[in-house]
């Protein structure tokens, strides 16, 4: 094919070349998008490989089966990690105890730090040198270096390698021998991630692939015209089909290497959305040169085949289109996916053992196949929504065009039923973000509120109050004045252990009466003595609390915890920094909040913050998809229309019908979407948990209205093209 | 003598360098069928552009019923083309994915005609043109006369004072043309409609009551001299 007669039939007045732009820009957002959320998916597995010298085996101990201390050799390390609190924020720590000749090191190769040494990642080491020392930096030793790029998880890691004495781990049971710091593969706050980034990498890859579609329908009508003019001059239809192959995939090239440009320009960007607490490094957002250039060369080959195949299909003769271009009309089945996926989900909510041990007898076990019925019958159920809304467009086409009070409302109506899966295809972007966000809404609706009792409770822990474990043979004088003196301190109560020879139920803790009502419990039975179990003490789910018992004093041995109320968050780090420091303590000050629990609500945090932003982006590709739907139905018809503008038809009418064109399917099937969206939720909560649904989150009503402005401003960006396309001077030379 | 219709009075169109009208006048008369012939590009299709509205004159005057077109805003013209003119054109002006019946029923929708009302008033017209079987037909499923047809039953469905009809019968062979042609007039000059008539088809002007040509953007003197000027 000679390129010249390529650029004359394709490139050969101002509009095509419009519309050419048009093309190359949406292909290049598409491909930025998909270059994107790949690289967000290397980027998320790459910090999660680089986080796992942090996750320790369980084994082996530091004693052996016999209960003997195993001995600490040059190939042998003492480790134990533990996460802690800093003002909202988690520290992660590595307590090391090595031999002085040791050979293990750290996973690049540098030597394990000394007693009372340590390394620290670059985001730790400036938080260290904000905070007064006595609030933090003091907790850890010498800083000797810093931890690199290679081993943390992001710029924003807060990471403690510390070197404490053998003695000191060894008093700990979770601490284990290592030979290396290799880590393995375990369960992390972002491995939790990766069903939900499939779930949403297919939320959004569905618009994208949408929005490419559409573009490279833009034009089609004009694009036919030529076609059948070329074939009027002798090309042949093999002619007709290579000239469209080649102009949408050299347009689509262009376009691909826009959007690799672009999704290069975006990484810095994309790499400041934090993802359990951290941002990401902007190298970890980045795409192999080879997955590029494999994703710019997939989108330009599907874009010249499903043109040419188009084109094929449509058989262009000299004479025009010769096979009718109309889509075939949808049926009822179309609903089958969508009532396929729901009733999976129903399934995967099924609680009655007998039930589950019928599957599992056949060799499915029941949580495996609970998962597979729920991820399926979710993905079931997108497709059968987009499968589903054309057929809900065509219903309403016809109505419309039965019963059409007004010249809009017909011409419309005519549009929905001759052509319900374009009509629909322009808005199914948008309608699939909305029902992917009312389920996600729906769910963060079950897990935000209920997660922690932060309010003050009979019973419970106070919340300006942390309790910390001690060792019974140690100096607990001493460190009880330490702690006494420390500014913001202002009170400690001692708990104490109870003798083993005492029959108790499960209380574990024995205090003075006097320090009861301090302690925040309400009912105080008259003894001088009680005791109360301390899990639920200090359970932040616990609705109700400890109780007290009456015990003899005698029970109680030596003390086993100590109380420390504080008046503020300083005084707290002051606390925790001299329990650091202390050898008294076998465990950080805890208060009613969890480090687990403070990293779970993170991570959900995280997903949620993901999964709106997620929707923003999904919401904005949809309203260009629907802007570029609505200006190329316009562009598509704009003789007919212009010879009505012609003939009389107010500028009024023109839009009414651009509006009901664009906005009605969105309208018959928004409702629908969002109401088989929180189904969807509830199914899914019913399947996973025993929770209930609440009201979604003002960021969920945030989504709607955004969704619902874009609409908006497409439809109205749409009227210029509108009244240009069918002006009176315009018209004529159609 | 009759008053005109319609006058124009030396009106002038240009479009860039190229001068489309140079000082036309015409006057039509009520229930006249007028052929505007000419070669291509002398601005045939312009005078009728200018005539219906559609285009404004750089300069002169077009008069209908009394009223000066040109000085009307776009609204009111749109209202006056959608009320007292019909239109026919050469192809392409049926909507595509609206039936034929609904096509007709077009403009008295836009008029505010009930659409039952509507309906019934698209069949009585697609009937005398011989098209009321076609009432439930795509466009595409119709051929070239019958399209042509209907479009020349929505034209008329509204019982405009004038219709404009620009080469109707060029994209039809010569004899769905001279069907067509003949069916309009027949029913135009039942209702008194009158026609401006564009072609360079000697044969479809010869049906007219009067020919003007148009050469070089100005009217040359005609060849036949309809009745009703001459009265």
């Amino acid at each position: 094919m000679n390129l010249t007669i390529l650029r004359l039939t394709t490139l050969n007045n101002p509009s095509a070349w419009k519309r050419a732009a048009a093309i190359i820009a949406g292909i290049a957002i598409g491909t930025a998008m998909l270059l994107t959320l790949l690289g967000a998916n290397t980027g998320l597995q790459a910090r999660d490989t680089r986080s796992e010298w942090l996750n320790l085996p369980w084994e082996p101990r530091t004693l052996d089966s016999a209960g003997n201390p195993i001995p600490l050799t040059d190939q042998l390390a003492i480790a134990l990690t533990h996460v802690e609190l800093f003002r909202g924020q988690t520290i992660t720590w590595l307590e090391v105890a090595t031999t002085p000749n040791s050979t293990v090191t750290l996973p690049d190769g540098r030597p394990l730090p000394k007693v009372g040494d340590y390394l620290a990642s670059p985001a730790l080491r400036d938080l260290i040198t904000a905070i007064p020392s006595d609030q933090l930096g003091a907790r850890f030793g010498h800083l000797t270096g810093e931890l690199p790029s290679s081993l943390l998880a992001g710029p924003d890691a807060l990471v403690v390698v510390r070197g404490v004495e053998e003695a000191a781990l060894r008093m700990n049971p979770r601490a284990v021998l290592v030979a290396d710091l290799a880590g393995e593969p375990a369960f992390s706050p972002t491995g939790a991630y990766r069903t939900i980034r499939l779930v949403g990498a297919i939320a959004l890859l569905i618009p994208v692939v949408l929005l490419v579609s559409i573009v490279t329908a833009l034009g089609a009508v004009q694009r036919r015209e030529r076609l059948q003019t070329l074939r009027l001059i002798g090309a042949t239809p093999r002619d007709i089909v290579t000239i469209t192959g080649l102009e949408m995939g050299l347009t689509a090239i262009l376009g691909t290497l826009v959007g690799v440009g672009l999704a290069w320009l975006v990484r810095p960007l994309a790499a400041q959305i934090p993802v359990s607490g951290s941002r990401f490094y902007v190298a970890d957002l980045a795409v192999t040169p080879s997955a590029a250039i494999l994703v710019a060369l997939t989108i330009a080959i599907l874009a010249a085949l499903v043109a040419a195949i188009r084109v094929n299909r449509d058989g262009i003769g000299p004479l025009g289109a010769s096979r009718q271009l109309q889509e075939t009309r949808p049926r009822a089945w179309r609903v089958a996916p969508g009532l396929v996926g729901v009733v999976a989900l129903v399934i995967a909510g099924i609680k009655s053992p007998s039930i589950q041990v019928i599957f599992e007898s056949i060799g499915l076990p029941w949580g495996i196949l609970a998962m597979f019925l729920a991820i399926g019958g979710f993905a079931l159920v997108c497709f059968g929504i987009i499968f589903f809304g054309s057929w809900l467009v065509y219903i309403t086409g016809s109505r419309l065009t039965t019963q059409a009070p007004s010249a809009a409302s017909l011409v419309a109506g005519s549009w929905f039923t001759r052509h319900p899966k374009a009509a629909f295809r322009s808005v199914s972007g948008l309608i699939l973000a909305l029902f992917v966000t009312s389920v996600f809404a729906g769910l963060a609706s079950v897990v935000g509120p209920r997660y922690f009792i932060t309010e003050e409770r009979p019973g419970l822990l106070p919340p300006n109050a942390a309790i910390a474990r001690l060792h019974q043979d140690s100096d607990q004088t001493t460190f009880l004045s330490q702690i006494n003196a420390l500014e913001g301190v202002k009170a400690t109560v001692l708990g104490y252990a109870i003798d083993a020879d005492v029959e108790v139920w499960d209380e574990d803790i024995i205090i003075d009466t006097k320090d009861a009502a301090l302690l925040g419990f309400a009912e105080i039975p008259d003894s001088p003595c009680l005791a109360f179990n301390s899990f639920d003490y200090q359970n932040p789910r616990a609705s109700s609390g400890a109780s007290l018992t009456p015990i003899s004093c005698e029970a109680r041995t030596g003390p086993t915890a100590i109380i420390v109320f504080t008046d503020d968050t300083p005084g707290l780090e002051r606390a925790q920094t001299a329990v650091a420091q202390s050898e008294a303590a076998e465990s950080r000050l805890q208060t009613r909040v969890w480090e687990q629990d403070l990293e779970t609500q993170a991570m959900l945090e995280t997903m949620s913050n993901l999964a709106y932003l997620g929707v923003l982006i999904a919401i904005i590709i949809a309203g260009i998809s629907l802007a570029v739907s609505a200006a190329a139905s316009v562009l598509d018809n704009k003789r007919a229309f212009g010879l009505m503008r012609l003939m009389g038809m107010p500028q009024a009418t023109l839009r009414q019908i651009i509006t009901l064109q664009t906005i009605l399917p969105l309208l018959v099937t928004i409702g629908f979407t969002i109401a088989i969206g929180f189904v969807i939720a509830w199914l899914l909560v019913r399947a996973f948990s025993n929770y209930s649904m609440s009201w979604p989150d003002p960021r969920y009503y945030l989504a709607i209205a955004s969704a619902t402005v874009i609409a908006a401003a497409a439809v109205i960006a749409t009227f210029t093209t509108v009244r240009k396309a069918t002006q009176s001077e315009v018209t004529r030379f159609e | 003598m009759t008053n005109a219709l319609m006058s124009a009075q030396n009106l002038q169109k240009s479009f860039g360098l190229t001068e489309a009208l140079r000082g036309i006048d015409i006057d039509i008369y009520p229930g006249e069928v007028v052929a505007v012939m000419g070669p291509s590009g002398s601005g045939k299709s312009t005078l009728l552009h200018c005539l219906a509205g559609v285009l404004s004159p750089d300069s002169g005057e077009v008069i209908f019923d009394g009223q000066p077109i040109s000085a009307m805003k776009e609204r009111d013209r749109a209202r006056l083309r959608l009320t007292q003119f019909g239109f026919v054109f050469q192809f392409g002006q049926l909507l595509p994915d609206v039936s034929a019946a609904d096509n007709v029923t077009m403009p008295l929708l836009l008029a505010g005609v009930k659409r039952k009302t509507a309906l019934v008033m698209a069949s009585e017209w697609l009937n005398r043109f011989g098209v009321g079987t076609k009432a439930d037909k795509l466009p595409t499923q119709l051929s070239g006369g019958e399209a042509q047809r209907v479009a020349v039953a929505r034209a008329m469905v509204t019982k405009p004072k004038i219709l404009f009809a620009d080469e109707p019968t060029g994209s039809l062979d010569s004899l769905a043309g001279e069907q067509v042609l003949t069916a309009m007039l027949e029913q135009v000059r039942a209702v008194g409609t009158t026609v401006v008539l564009i072609t360079h088809d000697p044969r479809a002007a010869a049906y007219a009551d009067r020919e003007v040509i148009v050469r070089d953007g100005q009217l040359s003197p005609s060849y036949r001299t309809g009745a009703k000027v001459a009265e």
